[in-house]
């Protein structure tokens, strides 16, 4: 790849996000005139805008923003990061059983009446529980096997099944009135209920979960290759996937907990951003990171804006996601 | 090969490194949260207002005599005009010890007008999100906070960060349905009724007139609703309530207070935007209905206390008459009752007041075997089990029009060769729970429905109970609406106005 190609990509991406991110401040079903947005952007908590205009923007608008930057990079990063570990193409950031327990966490939590913090602890908590135990079973059933992929990916799957079932048996007995509509409102995923203590909160995973995957971007490269050619380079393939996962997994532990169930955004935009700048993982993750920004921001703009009710993020992202999805595939079928 | 492989080493240190940065410095943050916050108060209190700290709000009366509230209780903490630094500080503490809108601080120490407090929670990060805004005072008290010596105050113009509603305005004291505390405007204004019974108790309160939007919910099975409340034909509707509430498109209609569902990532939102509200409930027993009733009255104020007053009185009187005549049948008198919602499968656990109606009516509830509360799902075996004598089914909308979809469920339920076996259906004794201006299993009509269920499965014990004339009572005295015996009949028809 050139490195002038790459720069237009980074320029490109970056005017993009600029772009989106401006014309999301804007839109909204509380109507803010561009004047007066301007005035709430420059003095912020000062009186020179309508005091409701302010609170509105910076209460609920400008949170839902920042959290679907968030979530759009973080599922993105972590979804380029498991496709690249299992070398597989279909693998999303749920493989392993992260988003399940996630689900899990937060259906019963609901089911349970507790607040809105402990749902998001239990929710990021049970996601990692999820990880923790299909890892250590697929570690243990692999035994004396040089390569454990598949094995992993056999148990993220069982315990993806438990944890669903799970979650059913929390909505049969949830109470359909208040409860079931929740459940399954917060299963569709969305961003409707953001708030900054969410960013705040999400913040800590999130960032572990970067800054660790932005220092091994290089060795992904590696990961990608077989266990006995990498033990040949001289890394602990095992060793390096682990935290490698755990990283991973806070991305996307952490993404759920706030915003449910987001589908499709990590399967479909490192797909994009492989198209763009092929498979290296040092170029691949940040122009996953930029791209899923600006997929999640752009999508939950029509969440927010389309119609007057909350149309669920997840939706959306599926119905854009799934035929884009086959419009990647048949391109690459061409090549 | 040897160069890359140096480099992947090195990334493995520098994880290391950047880890330990980054711990470091989520351990300084906490330790940043840690500070003391103090507030010192001078002066004396001159005029009428509201004292705001920590991002919450305490009133300002001219005397006893003159707080709005009346003699409500759930106004715990307040100053007067005349009161000194060392009263307002010791008020502020009170209200914090007594977590009045104090979540999160805790007093660590009182000396005359000066207070020391510490974050009470060191897990709570959301808590810590946002610096408190320096403390505002009506005039003649000077009040600072800040953390360490860094004391700053708002000033009279109202920067500091208020309460709900703002800088300046009015609040009380409530208590929610599950026993926490919450601010809400002295007088609503501007009231969205988002939980689908509010609309109906908002009524019964007097408060139809300062709703500014209401739910879809509200009149989707309920054409009587547009014929009995005045104004809920005209007001803006927010959709699809029941799964989430658009809360850009709710701050549209610029609530001060919202009757919502029990959602607390929803209340969370509307904390954020400064706006108060009253969360619904599911009630557990009927005194619960009641209960319910009085704290949406707490969020309207004093006046609405005797509007909750009068549903009580009809409540108790007729509750009492039904009780009274059933109290005595034997186990053998009492046939099985069970009740279902939508569909015939769909049932009520014992966490469900509907358990208490039947066996108040005069019946043995079948389902009250089951955990959990409304509308939970069961089989047809075990319904065959319990072999009811009657069963009622909620939820299914109008006979008639809208092609009778009431009526359906009835035929359905009849020509099922699964349940042909069972007494209720045998014996052709389906009853389809009529609904009016909202559900009979939910909201203030759940009195009425206690009557009718003990009329029907007891016509005996309660010939002299006149149904319709009980639903013309029931309209008129809570909902000021005078139905004719004919559209009351129609009511209980499920007959559409």
């Amino acid at each position: 790849m050139f490195a002038g190609r790459m720069k237009t990509v980074y320029a490109v991406l970056a005017a993009l996000l600029a772009a989106v991110f401006v014309v999301s401040l804007g839109v909204g079903r509380y109507a803010i005139a561009p004047g007066d947005l301007l005035a709430l952007l420059t003095l912020r908590g000062a009186g020179g805008a309508d005091g409701m205009d302010a609170i509105v923007f910076w209460s609920t608008r400008f949170p839902r923003l920042i959290a679907a930057l968030l979530i759009g990079a973080a599922l993105s990063v972590s979804g380029a990061t498991y496709q690249g570990i299992f070398r597989n193409p279909l693998v999303s950031p749920d493989i392993l059983g992260a988003a399940a327990g996630a689900s899990f966490g937060a259906a019963l939590s609901i089911f349970l009446g507790l607040g809105k913090l402990p749902l998001q602890c239990l929710a990021f908590a049970f996601g990692l529980v999820g990880v923790l135990v299909s890892y250590s079973i697929g570690l243990r059933f692999s035994g004396r096997a040089r390569d454990n992929t598949v094995t992993l990916v056999l148990c993220g799957m069982v315990i993806t099944a438990i944890f669903s079932a799970l979650i059913s048996g929390v909505k049969l007995i949830a109470d359909p009135y208040d409860e079931l509509p929740t459940i399954t409102f917060w299963l569709m995923g969305g961003l409707s209920y953001v708030t900054s203590d969410d960013i705040t909160l999400m913040l800590v995973p999130l960032l572990i979960g970067f800054i660790g995957l932005f220092l091994l971007r290089h060795r992904l490269n590696v990961l990608s290759l077989s266990d006995e050619e990498i033990g040949a380079l001289g890394v602990d393939a095992a060793k390096t996937r682990g935290v490698v996962i755990l990283c991973a997994t806070l991305l996307t532990s952490g993404s759920v907990a706030v915003g449910g169930m987001i589908a499709w955004v990590g399967l479909i935009v490192p797909h994009i951003a492989r198209l763009l700048v092929g498979p290296n993982y040092s170029k691949l993750l940040p122009v996953s990171l930029l791209v899923g920004m600006v997929f999640l921001m752009a999508v939950d703009d029509v969440c927010r804006t389309a119609l007057a009710i909350e149309l669920p993020l997840g939706i959306l992202t599926a119905l854009i996601g799934a035929p884009l999805f086959l419009a990647l595939l048949a391109r690459s079928g061409k090549e | 090969m040897g160069m890359r492989i140096k480099t992947w080493a090195g990334g493995g240190c520098r994880v290391l490194l950047a880890g330990a940065l980054l711990l470091a410095f989520l351990l300084s943050g906490c330790g940043g949260k840690g500070a003391d916050y103090r507030i010192e108060v001078e002066g004396a209190l001159s005029e009428p207002g509201v004292i705001t700290y920590l991002g919450h709000t305490m009133n300002v009366y001219k005397d006893q005599a003159s707080n709005p509230c009346g003699d409500c209780a759930l106004q715990p903490v307040s100053v007067f005009v005349g009161d000194g630094a060392a009263a307002v500080a010791a008020a502020i503490g009170d209200a914090l010890e007594n977590d009045f809108g104090g979540a999160g601080w805790a007093l660590a120490a009182i000396d005359g007008g000066s207070l020391t407090l510490k974050r009470a929670d060191s897990g709570g990060i959301g808590a810590g999100a946002a610096a408190p805004g320096a403390p505002t005072a009506p005039a003649g008290l000077t009040i600072k906070g800040g953390f360490g010596g860094n004391l700053k105050t708002g000033g009279a113009d109202g920067s500091g960060s208020g309460g709900i509603g703002g800088t300046g305005a009015q609040i009380r004291n409530i208590k929610q349905f599950d026993g926490t505390l919450s601010e809400v405007p002295l007088v609503p204004e501007r009231i969205a009724a988002v939980y689908g019974p509010s609309y109906e108790a908002l009524v019964l309160l007097g408060a139809e007139d300062r709703i500014v939007a209401r739910a879809d919910v509200q009149t989707e099975n309920f054409p009587w609703a547009e014929e009995v409340f005045a104004n809920i034909g005209g007001l803006p509707v927010l959709e699809d309530v029941h799964a989430a509430v658009n809360i850009e498109q709710l701050l549209t209609y610029k609530p001060d207070l919202v009757y919502t569902f029990p959602r607390p990532n929803e209340t969370a939102v509307l904390d954020k935007a400064r706006v108060a509200w009253v969360e619904g409930a599911t009630t557990k027993s009927l005194a619960d209905v009641k209960e319910l009733l009085r704290v949406f009255a707490s969020g309207i104020g004093a006046e609405a206390q005797g509007r909750a007053d009068v549903y009580a009185a009809w409540f108790d009187e007729r509750l009492a008459l039904v009780a009274g005549r059933t109290a005595g049948l034997p186990e053998s008198g009492r046939p099985k009752v069970y009740y279902a919602g939508t569909d015939i499968l769909t049932t009520y656990g014992r966490g469900s007041d509907i358990i208490e109606a039947i066996e108040t009516a005069g019946g043995t509830a079948v389902s009250k075997e089951l955990e959990g509360g409304n509308r939970i799902n069961t089989d047809a075996e075990k319904l065959a089990a319990w072999n009811p004598d009657w069963i009622f089914i909620d939820h299914c909308g109008m006979s008639g029009s809208e092609g009778g979809a009431a009526d359906e469920v009835a035929a359905r339920a009849y020509a099922n060769p699964k349940y042909a076996g069972i007494s209720a259906i045998r014996d052709k004794q389906v009853v389809l729970t009529p609904s009016g201006v909202f559900y009979w299993d939910m909201g203030l009509q759940k009195i009425l429905l206690v009557e009718y269920m003990a009329k029907t499965i007891h016509p005996e014990l309660f010939e002299d109970l006149d149904m319709a004339a009980e639903v013309q009572d029931f309209y008129q005295t809570i909902f000021g609406y005078p139905l004719t015996r004919g559209q009351a009949e129609q009511i209980l028809a499920r007959q559409a106005p």
